[in-house]
């Protein structure tokens, strides 16, 4: 009877000798057949940990970038319309800065949740005109 | 449309305004915004943190207002708000930003049953609507604090111009001494009245210098060429008619100084008297009330 795992294995048991270590991706897509996420260390060793880690961080400067965003959005009326491309220019600076420092980024995204215009669903902001310069230097304290 | 027609909106505005005010209040000093607030339509004001000093926001039955603060004050500038009293007014700040926002809802229809935005201004004036929009949305804010009549009443009942009449005046109408000052300086005829022929500053004095923060002074009465020439902005740099110069610090609460009148046909000295009283000081930074009055 033959091995019903087989078609699972990363690695050939013939070529057990001479294997070589399979590729991130290979692991990757194994990792996601088992289905299982206490494989992870198993399949990943050590080096899986600061994987994780890695991939955790970039995650949250994924959110950190939804968050300015969605903060952003939020100004969108009130802020003058020839000052909106002003903030799309300075919009990766921040984003660049933030992500220099990958322990800065989790108080970051705390920050920006709680200068988002808070509004319920009927609500609407109205248009005025603020200049980018006032919002850039909110968000330079809020980076600082 | 031409400014003109920008002009004749801002009246009308005013004229609103300073009735409401002074219906509200029962004509007595200081105008409490909450009930201004109801009569508009706000159903809230809150305090949040925010990139911008605040925010006005519509909603189905009315506005809902937000201020920046930190938000470990937010609660407590509610309840100040919600309760103000004449025994406990909030900081004129906040009196202002709120009555700067509340001057936004002016320019909707409020019958409507979300507020629809009637009334705008145009460009002019080398500005763009919008900021000839928050531009006159100050000076409307004014009015609400300071109705016309009842500010014309209390300035002319002074029974002098002095940094002391001035500073309670504004205390007692819970502003600030530049909203004051900025609010005098649009009202040449109360100076004429009651023929004042000189000028207040408010300055305020850093590490690096001095600057003149809010000055008032009459438009059509002829005064010291030295301080017809000073503006809000300003770096402080008085000199009295024989070049040498004065600085407020210095001075005794009175004194007087020669400064310089000028007519079409002549340049002659004058007589100044001057009052000086510190009205504040924080972190370094003294703030100053100066009148000036022809002696």
């Amino acid at each position: 009877m033959g091995d019903p795992y087989a078609s699972l294995s990363l690695i050939d048991d013939a070529d057990e000798a001479t294997a070589v270590e399979p590729s991130f991706e290979q692991k990757r897509t194994y990792f996601k057949k088992l289905e299982n996420p206490h494989a992870f260390s198993s399949i990943f060793g050590d080096a899986g940990d600061d994987l994780w880690q890695s991939a955790a961080k970039r995650n949250r400067v994924v959110v950190l970038e939804k968050e300015l965003d969605e903060v952003l959005r939020s100004y969108k009326p009130h802020i003058a319309k020839a000052e909106w491309k002003k903030l799309m220019d300075y919009r990766p600076d921040f984003l660049k800065r933030a992500g220099d420092t990958p322990e800065r980024v989790e108080p970051l995204i705390n920050r920006l949740q709680k200068v988002k215009i808070p509004l319920f669903s009927d609500e609407k902001v109205e248009f005025n005109r603020a200049p980018a310069i006032r919002i850039i230097s909110e968000l330079e304290k809020i980076l600082a | 449309m031409p400014p003109s027609k920008n002009a004749s909106l801002l009246r009308s505005v005013f004229s609103e305004v300073d009735a409401i005010a002074s219906r509200i209040s029962k004509q007595e000093f200081p105008i409490l915004l909450r009930p201004i607030a109801e009569l508009r339509k706000v159903t809230s004001v809150d305090f949040c943190p925010l990139l911008v000093d605040a925010a006005l926001i519509t909603h189905p039955d009315g506005f809902r207002i937000l201020l920046n603060s930190d938000g470990g004050r937010a609660s407590e500038l509610k309840e100040r708000f919600n309760n103000e009293s004449r025994e406990r007014m909030m900081h004129p700040r906040w009196r202002f930003s709120i009555a700067h926002e509340l001057a936004h809802t002016f320019f909707y229809d409020i019958s409507k049953k979300r507020p629809q935005l009637a009334k705008t201004f145009t460009s002019g004036g080398g500005r763009a609507a919008l900021d000839n929009l928050e531009r006159n949305c100050n000076k409307i804010a004014s009015h609400l604090l300071l109705p016309t009549a009842m500010f014309r009443k209390e300035f002319l009942r002074l029974k002098a111009i002095t940094p002391e009449t001035v500073l309670s005046f504004a205390q007692r109408a819970g502003v600030s001494l530049q909203a004051l000052l900025i609010r005098l300086n649009q009202s040449d005829s109360l100076f004429v009245r009651r023929y004042y022929r000189g000028c207040i500053v408010l300055i305020k004095q850093y590490e690096g210098g001095t600057v003149i923060r809010a000055i008032a002074k009459p438009k059509s009465l002829n005064i010291a060429q030295q301080l017809s020439l000073m503006r809000a902005g300003d770096a402080w740099k008085l000199k009295t008619h024989d070049g040498s110069e004065i600085s407020p610090f210095l001075l005794p609460p009175t004194s007087f100084a020669t400064l310089d009148i000028v007519t079409a046909m002549s340049k002659s000295p004058k007589q100044y008297k001057l009052c000086v009283a510190e009205v504040g000081s924080f972190e370094g930074v003294s703030s100053f009330l100066i009148t000036f009055e022809e002696n």
